[in-house]
């Protein structure tokens, strides 16, 4: 088995387990892209390693394979980053939503204290409401029958 | 009482304390605000009992996430002033007084009571004033009056990301120009004795990291406010233009 068949095998799982979770609605289509372009990568250096010998002796690294160690630790540290900063968007969004869903309860206890009505439905199990929603339904269309 | 003028409350199982200290605020004339930091025990029905609106956080926000919830509601409701104290019965009904007369010419007031901390504590507030260039000696307290302008700005991105308010707030406020004094206040020592956020030393070290780290990156951001009043002598003021043509003179 060749180095290159290798690579290009891990390259390939890479790739089906992105698009099974895109399928799955698992990773989001941005997100898709970045690791649909990790996989790329490494299909290209897989397929291509002397290529990426030349760039790491014109960057005068002297090892070239180290090249590799180097951009993925920098890749994965950028990536981290970018997660954290989408990480406390998500923390800012999910504050103030907090704060504003405990107004909101305030304000629909209030609402229920203003209308005693609306307390007694709510307070009502859902079957007994739907039955009496049902009944109301029946009475309002047989009242309404007379048109016929 | 002051027209405009109420009082938030944070509550996070305070069932024992809760009740009693809405009622003193209450008998001043106040208006109450108490938030229910998601509490499971009965923080939110003695609160109503004793005469509060209650505001029920639906997870838990800590002190400074309820504190917001409450200025949001209390914005909504058109108050001028929002003064902010602790459920747990430290801060003195009494000290209110104080603080709204300070109001007059300043955007923030804090109640000052140094004398309850720590030398640890003591230790800390100092390496944060070195670090930030802040000038309020009571970095921690809870018992604060913020006025609209005030309690707007602390509830912007910025001030909904800060897990206390401390630092943080204090810069954000003081870096959109904000005039904030201090006046010296009296406060009881806990009752449960000690507290709930600095409950062992991880999170004191995680909490000194996270505020030097802070403290550094809002330092000498200072701007200067447009048309504001001159501070009263006597105050510490943290007005970056007042410390500027102090330090110059």
């Amino acid at each position: 088995m060749s180095y290159q068949f290798t690579m290009l095998c891990i390259s390939l799982v890479c790739a089906g387990c992105i698009l099974l979770l895109l399928r799955k609605s698992l990773l989001h289509p941005l997100h898709a892209v970045w690791w649909l372009a990790v996989a790329l990568t490494i299909l290209l250096a897989g397929l291509w390693p002397r290529a990426f010998d030349a760039v790491g002796h014109t960057l005068g690294v002297t090892y070239p394979p180290t090249l590799y160690i180097a951009i993925a630790v920098v890749v994965i540290l950028v990536r981290m980053l970018v997660a954290d900063l989408e990480r406390c968007k998500m923390m800012l969004q999910q504050r103030r939503m907090n704060q504003h869903l405990a107004r909101l309860g305030l304000r629909v206890r209030q609402l229920e204290h203003e209308c005693p009505d609306v307390a007694a439905a709510r307070s009502r199990p859902n079957v007994e409401a739907r039955q009496h929603s049902e009944a109301t339904a029946r009475q309002a269309t047989s009242t309404g029958g007379g048109h016929a | 009482m002051v027209a405009g003028t109420g009082v938030v409350i944070p509550a996070f199982h305070e069932e024992r304390m809760v009740g009693s200290v809405v009622r003193a605020v209450r008998q001043l004339g106040y208006s109450v605000i108490v938030v229910d930091d998601a509490s499971t025990d009965a923080t939110a029905a003695e609160a109503e009992i004793a005469g509060a609106t209650v505001l029920t956080m639906p997870m838990r926000a800590g002190a400074w996430g309820a504190i917001q919830a409450g200025m949001r509601h209390a914005l909504r409701l058109g108050w001028q002033r929002i003064i902010t104290m602790d459920a747990d019965g430290q801060h003195l009904p009494s000290s209110l007084t104080a603080l709204i007369a300070a109001a007059t010419h300043a955007d923030v007031v804090i109640g000052s009571c140094p004398g309850r901390a720590s030398r640890l504590r003591l230790w800390a507030w100092a390496l944060f004033r070195a670090l930030s260039g802040l000038q309020v000696t009571d970095i921690t307290s809870g018992l604060r009056l913020y006025n609209r302008r005030a309690a707007s700005m602390a509830l912007r991105d910025k001030g909904i990301l800060a897990d206390y308010q401390d630092v943080d707030i204090l810069l954000l406020l003081r870096n959109g120009g904000l005039h904030i004094v201090e006046v010296p206040v009296l406060m009881l020592p806990r009752t449960d004795g000690k507290s709930r956020i600095f409950c062992t030393w991880g999170r004191v070290a995680l909490y000194m990291a996270c505020t030097c780290l802070l403290a550094l990156a809002g330092r000498g951001r200072a701007c200067s406010p447009a048309g504001m009043a001159p501070c009263a002598g006597g105050r510490k003021s943290t007005r970056p233009r007042e410390r500027a043509s102090g330090s110059a003179a």
